[in-house]
């Protein structure tokens, strides 16, 4: 139960809709949302698939405790493959949509094939129509959403759209959902665009009803909401700045990457950082930050909501961007900040603006201008290429110009969109591209957090911090303190995150929740809230599946232990800044025991015991 | 001997009113320790989650060792990333 056990087949190439259990085999298995939904896309689809063709299947689908009253359960995930990657997508997101989405009666959409026209589908509980986007394509995210609620004239109508640049083709589109939530990595937003469907609306009057002891469920959420109250972190800390608090701490350490990772420290960095958010600005007396902001069902609220100063060059004649918005969190104002050079707060803030307008993965498009910004600096972009404008490090006024030509698709924004490894590659210069797989980094440098090295390498996605987020070991000393400079250990640091994380992101709930709680304090609300013995042995064992499955669908899709690496700047070009100096990521010293520890072949390849032992699909 | 203190995020409230920016500079005889340094600041001991020295992770168990002339110390409540 907490199951909808309901899924919506949505088949774009011949307009037909249908409805069908959720398999509960598989649930037991994979619990939901990225777990379960990856077990249908291995289930349904070729690994070898075109992403951006219509034999790809892109799924919406939310975990069995979104939608209830648990704290932060109102997550949903979309699973695809990667446009940007080749490898395996799934994209978290907060909001409201996943919990509409639950509570219209439906643990997920299956989208297949692909619309001979621009569509967008209408669900209201069990009714779900496609309807034409005549006259919503091409429009905005903020625009789609404003033009769909004018047609269902409901206020509480969710709305998940994709943007201008996933329409251009911009490899790391994102799904945006309530105006600012992002399902924002690998480029999920561009396989929608591909299928031609803009837009998924939902309003759900249904609601969660089948808790299987709703007593006990309601007991233990209480409980556990108190631990998230009374934790100094997420009762304190990330309402009150967010995790922009993280700028100043990396910076500190010497491991904010700076200058497409050409430096380890920025001068700028207090510039963009949460207590720069909190000052008041001299035009208006307004600081940055307006207030914070919760997604549904959550007890934190670290979402951050900002305007831009009404005399910044960037919103002159610009409306849409004057008033309050979704403002800067700390991987988004690395990458459009330090990663650029530019301290400009308001100009890294309009840049965020234009991503959630637009759709675009801030993260993937702040690294991809800085490696457009190094091409430069080597004077291998010029002005030629750009039509004028010179990307330059730092430069305010650059950066804001290629948020909008990424957003919509204009002229250089179209190489823009290729990503950072793709536009390194056609202009001859593949090794400045800082990626895994493909996909950009998020904003630990690794030569000063030798565990997140290991993250990077070894990400199911391509580079990204939310599969192993070591940094609360090694930096913020949670659950214990481990030297961020040493890589003894690190190996089943980094397993141990990976297979509590997925856990946690296959049953609905906030991977924010566990700087307080461990699966300690989520397992007692699933198994109050769904049938069967949920344990946090099982949560472990679920979690180590879904890794593996989700490694599984790489390697047949192409990828080999070849891909599980770094850059070589990171690997040999050492850290000036004098908290790291001379340090650099020694990956070669970790791989092996993970490999080891995962049970894996030497080469990075799954064995038949560990296919064995997790009852892996052949 | 001079240090640095830095004191970030809610921790900033305890700042001397002149101060500009987040740091501030001490004058100190040779054995100040770490401890010695912050209780200047009459921060709630509580309130303390995080301590760098010149960027590097001050466990608790080496925070009434002497600092050295030139140090940086920097200070945050708890905090938290993603």
């Amino acid at each position: 139960m907490a199951w909808a056990k309901k899924v919506l087949r949505v088949n774009l190439t011949d307009g037909t809709i249908s409805s069908e259990p959720l398999n509960m085999e598989w649930a037991a298995d994979y619990i939901g949302q990225r777990g379960l939904a990856t077990r249908y896309l291995v289930a349904e689809t070729d690994p070898g698939c075109d992403a951006l063709g219509p034999d790809n299947k892109m799924i919406m689908a939310t975990g069995p405790l979104t939608g209830t009253a648990a704290s932060t359960g109102g997550r949903y995930s979309v699973i695809t493959k990667s446009p940007l990657t080749g490898a395996v997508a799934c994209s978290n997101s907060g909001g409201f949509f996943g919990a509409e989405l639950k509570a219209a009666g439906w643990d997920m959409i299956i989208f297949e094939g692909r619309s001979p026209n621009p569509v967008w589908l209408n669900i209201e509980d069990d009714r779900a129509e496609l309807r034409s986007a005549d006259g919503i394509w091409g429009k905005s995210v903020w625009e789609a959403d404003a033009a769909i609620h004018k047609i269902t004239g409901d206020p509480q109508t969710r709305v998940a759209a994709v943007g201008r640049s996933a329409e251009s083709g911009c490899l790391y589109a994102a799904i945006i959902n309530d105006l600012h939530r992002a399902a924002g990595r690998s480029g999920v937003g561009t396989v929608m665009a591909s299928k031609n469907l803009k837009a998924v609306a939902v309003r759900g009057s249904l609601g969660v009803a089948n808790i299987k002891d709703p007593k006990r469920f309601m007991e233990t959420v209480a409980e556990q909401k108190v631990v998230l109250a009374e934790n100094a972190v997420t009762g304190q800390g990330l309402p009150a700045l967010g995790t922009q608090v993280l700028m100043n701490v990396i910076n500190e350490i010497g491991a904010l990457p700076t200058n497409n990772m050409q430096k380890t420290q920025f001068e700028g960095a207090h510039s963009i950082s949460g207590e720069a958010m909190l000052e008041p600005r001299k035009s208006d007396g307004k600081p940055n930050l307006t207030t914070n902001a919760a997604c549904f069902g959550c007890t934190i609220a670290c979402g951050r909501i900002s305007t831009i100063d009404p005399t910044h060059f960037s919103i002159q004649d610009k409306p849409q961007y004057q008033h309050n918005s979704g403002g800067l969190e700390y991987e988004a104002a690395w990458a459009m900040g330090a990663d650029t050079g530019v301290d400009d707060l308001d100009a890294v803030t309009f840049a965020n603006f234009v991503c959630n307008e637009d759709g675009m993965d801030p993260i993937s498009f702040g690294a991809t201008v800085a490696a457009a910004m190094e091409l430069f600096e080597k004077g291998v972009i010029t002005t030629e290429h750009t039509g004028g404008m010179a990307l330059n490090f730092g430069s305010a006024e650059a950066l804001t110009w290629c948020a909008e030509k990424v957003g919509t698709g204009d002229g250089f924004g179209k190489d823009l969109g290729l990503g950072s490894k793709k536009l390194c590659e056609k202009y001859g210069h593949p090794e400045l591209s800082m990626t895994v797989k493909g996909q950009e980094f998020p904003a630990y440098d690794p030569r000063g957090i030798q565990g997140m090295g290991l993250t990077y390498a070894t990400s199911n996605r391509g580079a990204c911090h939310l599969r192993s987020y070591t940094v609360a070991s090694e930096v913020l000393g949670i659950p214990e303190k481990t030297d961020p400079a040493v890589t003894e250990g690190k190996a089943g640091l980094v397993k141990a995150f990976q297979d509590a994380t997925a856990a946690v992101d296959s049953m609905g709930l906030c991977v924010f929740t566990t700087f307080a709680w461990t699966l300690d304090n989520m397992a007692p609300q699933l198994d109050a809230a769904c049938e069967g013995d949920w344990t946090v042995d099982r949560l472990l064992e679920a979690g180590e599946r879904i890794w593996n499955l989700e490694r599984d669908y790489n390697m047949k899709a192409g990828l080999t232990g070849a891909d599980d690496n770094l850059p070589e700047r990171l690997l040999k070009e050492a850290s000036k800044a004098a908290p790291t100096e001379g340090q650099v990521c020694n990956l070669h010293e970790m791989l092996p025991e993970y490999y080891q520890l995962r049970g894996w072949t030497t080469d990075g390849q799954l064995t038949d015991e560990v296919r064995q032992k997790f009852s892996l699909p052949g | 001997m001079k240090i640095k203190v830095k004191l970030f995020s809610s921790l900033m409230e305890f700042l001397p009113p002149e101060t500009e920016g987040n740091t501030v500079e001490l004058s100190a005889a040779e054995s100040l320790s770490c401890n010695q340094a912050i209780e200047r600041f009459r921060i709630p001991g509580e309130r303390i989650r995080v301590i760098m020295r010149n960027g590097e992770f001050l466990p608790p168990a080496a925070r009434d060792d002497a600092l050295s002339d030139g140090d940086t110390l920097a200070v945050w409540p708890a905090i938290q990333g993603g």
